[in-house]
C-alpha cells in the first residue's frame, strides 16, 4: 500500500532529513563521494560531468536492490574499498580510458546506493528520503570537483593528490575497522 | 491517487499554501525542475513556445481539479521526471514539437495534483490562485535560469542535476512497484 503523501511536515520533512544525512554522517560514504567529484576534475573533461552523472544513476539501481532485499556480500567493504581505490586514483594521478573510469565508478556506485536503500527508515517519505541522499552525494561529488579545481593552481596538483592519499588512508581504516 | 491537501505551513493562509504547494510536493516539484531544465538546454526559441503553453495548461489544471476531482497518479508524473531527467543528463535535442507537448502534460499534472480538498471553505479560490502563481513562477523562472547557464561549468551543474532528479524518481517508481 502506498503511503499517502500528507503535507505534514514531519513525513516529508524527516524522510529528506534522514536522507541527506545518510552520507554526509558516514565518513566512508562522504570521502568516497567527494573522491569521485576529485577524480573527475583530476581527469578534466568529459570525466568531469560523466562520473557525477554516471554515479548517481547508477547508485539508484544499487538502491532499488537494496530496497528489493536483494542482498549483495560485502556491501560495507564495498564502501571502505571505493574510498581506497578512488583514492589512490587520485593519489597516483591516474587517467585511465573514460569508460574504465566510468565502469569503475559505477560499480561502486552499485554499493553505496544498496547501503543507502537498506537503510529506508519505515517512517519516511520514500521520495523525500531518496531526494534527500542524492542530493547529498550530487554536493559532495560537486565538493570534490571544486577541490579538484585546485589542480590548476601552483602546488595543487601535489595538494589534490594529498587529498587522494587521505581519503585512501580513511577507506583503509574502515576497512580494516581501525576507524 | 488523491493527495490530502494541507497548508504546507501552519497558519500561512490559503493564498501563501497555494503557493508553495508545488515545493513541497517532491513529484510536483521534479517534474517542474526537469522539464525546466530540459527546456533551458532546448534554447529560447523553445522556451518561447513552451512555457506559455505550460502556463495555460497549469491554469486549466488547477481549475478544472475540483470538477474532475482526479489528481493524477504519482508514478507517471516521476516516470516522465525520470526521462526528463535523462535528457537533461544526456544534454539530447527534443524534437521541435516535442517541449509545447511535454508542457502540456507537465502543466496539467501539476496543476490537476493541486487538490484543494482541505482548504477551508471559501478560500478555494486564493489556494488555487496561489497554486498557479507559485508553479506558474516556477517554470517560468527556472527555464529561463537553465537557459541563461551558458557557461561549461554551469552546463555541468545542469546535467547533474538531472541526474539527480532521474535517479531519485528511479528509486521511488521501483519502490511503488515493489510495495505492490
Amino acid at each position: 500500500m502506498l503511503p499517502i503523501l500528507l503535507h505534514d511536515g514531519e513525513g516529508i520533512a524527516g524522510g529528506f532529513l534522514s536522507g541527506i544525512l545518510h552520507p554526509l554522517t558516514g565518513p566512508d560514504h562522504l570521502v568516497a563521494m567527494v573522491a569521485v567529484g576529485l577524480w573527475g576534475a583530476f581527469l578534466g573533461a568529459p570525466a568531469i560531468w560523466v562520473l557525477p552523472v554516471v554515479f548517481p544513476l547508477v547508485m539508484a539501481v544499487g538502491a532499488i536492490l537494496g530496497l528489493a532485499e536483494v542482498a549483495i556480500p560485502f556491501v560495507e567493504s564495498g564502501i571502505a574499498i571505493s574510498a581506497i581505490v578512488l583514492g589512490l586514483m587520485v593519489a597516483f594521478a591516474a587517467k585511465p580510458a573514460l569508460p574504465v573510469a566510468a565502469l569503475l565508478v559505477g560499480i561502486f556506485a552499485i554499493f553505496h546506493g544498496h547501503a543507502h536503500g537498506t537503510e529506508l527508515p519505515a517512517s519516511a517519505d520514500a521520495l523525500a528520503y531518496s531526494l534527500g541522499f542524492v542530493l547529498a552525494t550530487g554536493a559532495l561529488h560537486l565538493a570534490g570537483i571544486g577541490l579538484g579545481f585546485a589542480v590548476e593552481k601552483p602546488g595543487g596538483r601535489k595538494f589534490v593528490r594529498g587529498c587522494g592519499a587521505v581519503i585512501a588512508i580513511v577507506g583503509l581504516g574502515y576497512l580494516t575497522g581501525v576507524l | 491517487m488523491l493527495f490530502l491537501l494541507h497548508n504546507p505551513v501552519e497558519g500561512i493562509g490559503s493564498f501563501y499554501g497555494g503557493a508553495l504547494h508545488p515545493l513541497v510536493v517532491p513529484e510536483q516539484i521534479l517534474l517542474l525542475l526537469t522539464f525546466s531544465a530540459s527546456l533551458g538546454q532546448q534554447g529560447l526559441a523553445s522556451l518561447r513556445r513552451a512555457v506559455p503553453v505550460g502556463l495555460v495548461a497549469l491554469l486549466a489544471g488547477v481549475f478544472l481539479q475540483p470538477t474532475l476531482a482526479w489528481a493524477p497518479p504519482q508514478s507517471p508524473m516521476l516516470a516522465l521526471a525520470v526521462l526528463l531527467g535523462f535528457t537533461v543528463a544526456g544534454q539530447l535535442r527534443l524534437p521541435r514539437l516535442l517541449p509545447p507537448v511535454l508542457a502540456v502534460l507537465v502543466g496539467l499534472g501539476v496543476g490537476l495534483g493541486t487538490d484543494a480538498l482541505e482548504i477551508p471553505a471559501g478560500e478555494e479560490l486564493l489556494f488555487q490562485a496561489g497554486a498557479v502563481l507559485g508553479a506558474g513562477f516556477c517554470l517560468l523562472c527556472f527555464s529561463v535560469w537553465f537557459e541563461s547557464a551558458k557557461h561549461p561549468w554551469q552546463r555541468i551543474v545542469v546535467r547533474v542535476l538531472g541526474s539527480w532528479a532521474a535517479a531519485a524518481s528511479m528509486i521511488v517508481l521501483a519502490w511503488q512497484f515493489l510495495q505492490d
